[in-house]
């Protein structure tokens, strides 16, 4: 990577890592012959077990900077970015982990990192990519080829608002599943079963089972009074079934707050916030509710006056009800202790 | 599910309806004498069941009924959307992606710490050719729907900003709980 510029919000003082954590960085620089007396060599020395990047210096010594290291600075520069969110691998992986292959004096990376919410991915992901480019090649002097960011995970756990929201587009409206996949059900199991039947007389065309074969029996049909029923209900199962093949998706929900179409509440749901609405109204001792998309029925268990109560509850009820579209007709029942 | 199986249900029960209305309407028909034949016979047949290639035939066309029932029915599982999208940004230099699901369940986690909401949770789903986002939150049978609504739709516009794909919808799913958890106010202050 050619670009050596500083990102406008680095986060990193390259030489505050190193001294930091240099005990981190154990092995990545050594000087190989200056103790051990060697003469210093002007080519790689002989055993050299992992992919290293080595910098021969004359008769000054050898830098051999390990994979492990370039690893170490990547993921401690990701640990400082402010986005950046640290997962502990105790609880699954620990995160933000990297991957560097080194070859000669270039290196390709990988880094997987958490972000916290609400910082938006693919800015995030372009700035750490700049900014561990950055820390790698100040630091060790090698050129990065290619840096892969992926944001594997995004922490919620410290919340704050963002400062630019967007616009959501909202999805269609949550419908029931649709009612053919029924007769898909049944012609999948029915296609299984003639396999198997088909199976059965290859078993029995090889005598690998005892038995006559079913497909070559023969049939004689003549007009009998059986007929008219069969044919009647023949027919009307066609009916239903085109019915049934053709019936458009139930709706399922009720949309809250307006025509935005984002939030959406079962009828099961409605019926509850009812039953919780109505369990306020004085007098009222139990209350069990059933929604469907129109309507809420609600019975009403009171020791108060059923009148009062009735024009109680449903007026708590429908200003309960007021936000969700359809608005469902509440019918209330009271039933005196 | 998939709209190709809901697709091939459909052609399969229309043809299996217009076949029983075919057959009922024939049976009547032939009841009633408005077809001419008055005796309808077939088989048995021994040449077929004898011949060489028979159980061949029948072994194979047996096995691919099979599999292509196993595979009708496996396609009537629910569809996992793969999380993992590139991001905008990747180049030669590298590439950018992340996982959708992580940043939908954040966001679903984000907004249950708004009063009335107990819980979220988040993925992304395939509805009816849509790449959604589908936050699921369970929320307090006493919550202000008023309150919820707002939270929902300033999450869903913040999801929005985060990922920033054009093709991904938004949809909050409210469930209430049955019994509420909230802290009662105390009677005596």
């Amino acid at each position: 990577m050619a670009d050596h510029s500083t990102p406008g919000a680095h986060p990193l003082a390259p030489s505050d890592v190193l001294l930091e954590h240099a005990d981190e960085l154990v092995g990545s620089t050594t000087d190989a012959h200056a103790s051990d007396g060697l003469e210093p060599v002007d080519g790689p020395a002989s055993g050299v077990s992992e992919p290293s990047a080595i910098a021969f210096g004359g008769d000054r010594g050898r830098l051999e900077i390990t994979q492990r290291a370039v690893e170490r600075i990547v993921e401690i520069t990701a640990r400082r970015h402010p986005a950046v969110a640290r997962q502990s691998a105790v609880l699954g992986r620990g995160l933000p982990k990297a991957r560097a292959v080194v070859a000669g004096q270039r290196v390709s990376l990988h880094l997987e990192t958490a972000i916290t919410w609400p910082n938006p991915l693919a800015d995030t992901a372009t700035n750490l990519r700049q900014t561990i480019t950055t820390a790698v090649e100040d630091l060790t002097g090698l050129g990065v080829d290619r840096a892969d960011i992926t944001v594997t995970a995004v922490d919620a756990s410290q919340v704050s608002t963002s400062t630019a929201p967007g616009e959501a587009v909202a999805a269609k409206q949550p419908v029931g599943g649709p009612a053919v996949v029924w007769v898909g059900f049944v012609g999948a199991f029915a296609l299984v079963l003639a396999g198997c039947v088909a199976v059965r007389e290859m078993a029995v065309a090889t005598g690998l089972t005892d038995g006559a074969s079913w497909l070559a029996r023969g049939f004689e049909l003549e007009p009998a009074g059986w007929m008219v029923p069969s044919g009647i209900f023949a027919a009307v199962v066609g009916v239903l079934l085109l019915v049934v093949t053709f019936k458009r998706r139930r709706r399922t929900h009720h949309a809250v707050g307006g025509q935005d179409g984002l939030v959406w509440l079962r009828s099961a749901d409605v019926a509850r916030l009812a039953c919780d609405s109505a369990r306020q109204v004085d007098s009222v001792t139990a209350v069990a509710g059933r929604s469907r998309r129109k309507r809420v029925n609600l019975t009403v268990t009171t020791f108060g006056e059923p009148s009062r109560v009735s024009t109680d509850v449903t007026a708590v009820v429908e200003d309960r009800l007021r936000t969700i579209t359809p608005v469902p007709q509440t019918r209330i029942a009271v039933r005196e202790e | 599910m998939r709209r190709g199986v809901i697709a091939l249900d459909r052609v399969a029960g229309t043809v299996v309806a217009l076949g029983l209305l075919l057959a009922g309407g024939a049976m009547l028909a032939w009841r009633y004498g408005e077809l001419p034949s008055d005796r309808i016979t077939a088989g048995p047949w021994s040449a077929p069941t004898t011949a060489e290639w028979w159980p061949w035939a029948t072994g194979a066309g047996g096995v691919v009924a099979i599999l292509l029932g196993l595979w009708w029915l496996a396609r009537h599982l629910p569809r996992r959307v793969g999380g993992r999208f590139a991001l905008p940004g990747g180049d030669r230099s590298g590439r950018l992606t992340a996982d959708a699901h992580s940043a939908v369940d954040a966001a679903a986690q984000a907004l249950a710490r708004t009063p009335g909401i107990r819980d979220g949770s988040g993925q992304v789903v395939a509805d009816r050719g849509q790449l959604v986002a589908e936050l699921t939150c369970t929320i307090e049978p006493t919550a202000d729907l008023d309150t919820v609504h707002s939270a929902a739709v300033r999450t869903a516009a913040e999801l929005a900003t985060v990922v920033a794909l054009p093709t991904i919808h938004t949809r909050v799913r409210l469930r209430v709980a049955r019994t509420d958890k909230t802290t009662p106010l105390p009677r005596v202050s």
